[in-house]
């Protein structure tokens, strides 16, 4: 643990610098509405603890946990799919990767008028920003499954569905976390900006109110508790990852 | 135990036929090595019989049988162990039993347990294969080509990773396993003092395409020990294999 706190040291070092910057420059151009210095941001965060907790951060959050879910559910059945059949993969690899061409951001008002404020509007852009990273990652897990170990358990007599069970599946865990790591942040800006553009509550929208009363401060304490958010999921995923995968060094 | 008959091959991306009529035929119980130089299909011979090519025609044949009609012909153990690093020695050494079926949880365990003492691995069960050296992972490796089951077991350059002492003593232990278990071996190799030293017979691959495999025995019987490559008849063996590979590169 020591060793690790002392790897830690140059990064946080780092970001007290940048944070004594940005205190000083704040300081210095005195308009809290453009730029609120980080005491303030703090102090903020304190004073609306109440909406923020109790109200806007579990609705974020559930935007969040259900997109999550959703993504990981498609973006495994699309690479488990793309793997099992060469047709699949070559009609859905396109169309996977167009999907990124679209400007979600820019159609997310679309699902606003489709889905009103519900839920679903917002976990509509979540999906869409985070489908894709999973699908992506754990497809290429699927093919960075060793051919001659496949060779082996052919040899052995091994039918399709036991090389899938006993190779792929846990050649692909590895990769399975990385995209899962990829996916926490992403679902996160999605919840955000969907709450941005249309929403009754959330910390995007609750940020988008203060944006809209100059109140600078109120506009980075949201934020400030969505990284949070992200960096305490992502950090879970992370001590998860440590006790089912204690290979990954030997791949 | 083992046969080829006419046996025809071709890579779809080569306009020739790599294996072009080859027959030969290995008995039970014997240590047969195959060598060749590399690149010249020894290895396809392998692939082959455990079928992941297929020939263009022509037959093979494990005791008797088409090997089409075999769940698992063969015991395959390839130049890299292929332990997987997810699974503990043990339970690498269970994989080809959970994939062949009929066993119980117990059964697996004590066949696990008996191959790991026969391999000198008793205690290293439950490590994961990383903390194993090079030697070791390969006497795992080989204790899974035992619980395939097959008696005919294809060893396909097992030790060439090996550094040169490892390397030696896994050619003097090898001998051992394979007269206590009375498999048939088929190893390829292209170091042709591992193949006198370990082998009953010698099958050459002189040409390529290969066309047929030159037979030549081994004058000397079994346990041998690692003094006796030094005899002049052996000696004399050595230098006309090394002729005749080498007529071959040039």
């Amino acid at each position: 643990m020591k060793s690790t706190n002392r790897a830690n040291l140059p990064a946080a070092i780092l970001v007290l610098l940048l944070l004594m910057v940005w205190q000083a420059a704040a300081i210095g151009m005195d308009a809290a509405y453009i730029l609120p210095s980080p005491a303030q941001v703090l102090r903020r965060l304190w004073e609306l603890r109440k909406p923020l907790f109790c109200a806007h951060l579990p609705a974020t959050m559930s935007v969040v946990g259900i997109g999550l879910l959703i993504s990981i559910v498609l973006g495994l059945a699309l690479a488990i799919l793309m793997d099992l059949s060469p047709v699949a993969e070559k009609a859905l690899y396109p169309l996977v990767i167009a999907s990124q061409t679209i400007p979600t951001t820019a159609l997310a008002p679309l699902f606003v008028l489709w889905f009103g404020y519900s839920i679903w509007s917002k976990v509509l852009v979540t999906v869409l920003m985070t489908f894709f990273p999973v699908t992506i990652t754990v497809f290429d897990g699927f093919r960075s499954v060793r051919a001659d170990m496949k060779d082996l358990m052919t040899s052995f007599g091994a039918n399709p569905g036991q090389i899938f069970l006993k190779l792929k599946l846990p050649a692909v865990m590895p990769y399975f976390f990385s995209a899962l790591k990829m996916a926490i942040p992403l679902s996160i800006i999605g919840a955000a900006i969907g709450e941005w553009l249309g929403a009754q509550s959330g910390l995007g929208y609750f940020s988008r109110r203060m944006m809209t009363q100059l109140d600078g401060a109120g506009v980075f304490a949201p934020i400030l508790l969505l990284s949070a958010a992200a960096m305490l999921l992502v950090a879970l995923v992370n001590l998860v990852e440590r006790r089912v995968i204690i290979w990954r060094s030997n791949m | 135990m083992l046969d080829f008959e006419h046996v025809v091959f071709q890579y779809a991306v080569e306009d020739f036929n790599i294996i072009d009529d080859l027959s030969f035929h290995v008995e039970k119980g014997e240590f047969v090595s195959i060598i060749g130089p590399s690149g010249c299909g020894k290895s396809t011979i392998f692939r082959l019989i455990n079928r992941l090519l297929q020939p263009k025609s022509g037959e093979i044949r494990i005791a008797g049988e088409s090997i089409y009609q075999k769940k698992s012909p063969c015991g395959y153990m390839p130049q890299q162990d292929l332990l997987f690093p997810w699974r503990t020695v043990e339970e690498n050494l269970r994989l080809p039993m959970e994939i062949r079926g009929g066993l119980s949880k117990a059964e697996m365990k004590e066949k696990t347990e008996e191959a790991l003492k026969n391999v000198g691995l008793e205690a290293w069960g439950k490590k994961s294969p990383s903390e194993l050296s090079g030697g070791m992972r390969q006497r795992a490796a080989f204790a899974r080509t035992l619980l395939t089951g097959a008696d005919l077991l294809l060893l396909d350059e097992p030790f060439s990773a090996l550094d040169y002492l490892t390397r030696i003593s896994m050619r003097e232990w090898l001998l051992q396993q394979w007269e206590r278990e009375k498999k048939t071996v088929l190893f390829i190799t292209h170091d042709v003092e591992e193949a006198i030293y370990l082998s009953g017979r010698i099958l050459v691959a002189e040409q390529m395409p290969i066309t047929g495999l030159t037979s030549v025995s081994v004058p000397l019987g079994y346990p041998r020990g690692i003094e006796t490559l030094k005899e002049t008849a052996l000696l004399e063996l050595r230098e006309q294999l090394i002729r005749k590979l080498r007529r071959d590169a040039e």
